[in-house]
């Protein structure tokens, strides 16, 4: 009956520690778009800009997690080596499938930052930097995985359709 | 932007995640207890061990952190405690009754009588601890309705 379940679990650290990195690279994104957010120049001139060449990374990174896995993204494997070793065993384990979800949010958010800048939209790189830092850092500090929350509304808005019963 | 006012803003950025944050923190396990009343019931009964006096009628959901967490939570209290009963439900399978009974965070927890009614209900993660004293609570004031029926 329920789906949810996962043979092996991981340790909800590790996708806290990645997005504790995420949120410091997001927050360093939003600080330097914020010094010039007009978007201005030409096309080649903003994607050089140090602001857009940092959330373009950061999508990227969100994609490789969102369409690898959460236990294959690079941070997961930081983590395993240099910090888990480090800690106590986990007090209980997560099914791979939040994190990765949030991934996934976490890439459409950023690269409606990446596309708008491009575009010439004033402020959409910071818009939507700050929105996936807020979501970063509610994982990294809290341990809520705020995609995760949304998923719950939109099935209840039947946003989602449901399995045919 | 001056640095001065990019630095504001950023500050700003932090304290308003740190406010939400806070906030849900805050909300997590929350306890809301549902006024007594008779028919219909809220949830089907098929959904419910209606042999046992409460049923933990938990929702999961296919992107949820903290369902397995209160998996093993309610499965020890349900053990530990004769009569109470755990069922997990997957809101994917039911978008109806989670519309319904506006359910909108997994996972959350209903304690529900054998006919059928909510007693209270559990917002996303809680402790043992919790979970014990609303089960407590539960199964006295269906003690204390059973009496009122016999006088």
């Amino acid at each position: 009956m329920n789906t949810s379940s996962s043979p092996q679990g991981i340790d909800p650290r590790g996708p806290r520690f990645g997005a504790g990195i995420t949120s410091v690279a997001l927050l360093v994104t939003v600080g330097l778009g914020l010094s010039d957010p007009s978007a201005g120049g030409t096309l080649a001139q903003r994607a050089g800009e140090p602001a857009f060449v940092l959330l373009a990374v950061l999508s990227a990174l969100f994609a490789w997690g969102a369409l690898a896995g959460i236990r294959k993204h690079p941070y997961g494997f930081l983590f395993s080596t240099l910090v888990k070793p480090r800690l106590a065993p986990p007090a209980f384990l997560e099914p791979p499938e939040p994190p990765t979800f949030a991934q996934l949010v976490g890439f459409l958010v950023s690269v409606t930052g990446v596309v708008l800048h491009l575009a010439g939209v004033p402020y959409g790189l910071v818009i939507a930097g700050s929105a996936a830092f807020i979501a970063s850092f509610l994982n990294a500090v809290f341990g809520l995985c705020l995609g995760c929350e949304l998923y719950a509304i939109l099935i209840r808005a039947r946003i989602i359709r449901a399995r045919a019963a | 932007m001056d640095s001065l006012t990019v630095s504001l803003l950023l500050l700003a950025l932090v304290f308003v995640a740190s406010l939400a944050g806070l906030w849900w923190k805050g909300n997590q396990g929350r306890v809301t207890r549902s006024a007594p009343h008779t028919s219909p019931p809220d949830v089907p009964l098929g959904l419910i061990d209606t042999t046992a006096t409460l049923t933990l009628l938990q929702f999961s959901g296919p992107y949820c952190s903290y369902c397995a967490a209160m998996r093993v939570i309610l499965g020890q209290v349900s053990a530990d405690n004769p009569g109470i009963s755990h069922r997990e439900i997957d809101i994917i399978d039911y978008p109806e009754l989670t519309k319904e009974l506006r359910v909108s965070q997994t996972p959350t927890t209903l304690l529900v009588t054998s006919t059928g009614h909510i007693h209270s209900r559990i917002r996303g993660a809680s402790n043992a601890t919790s979970v014990g004293h609303e089960v407590a609570h539960a199964l006295k004031s269906r003690k204390a309705q059973s009496d009122e029926y016999l006088i």
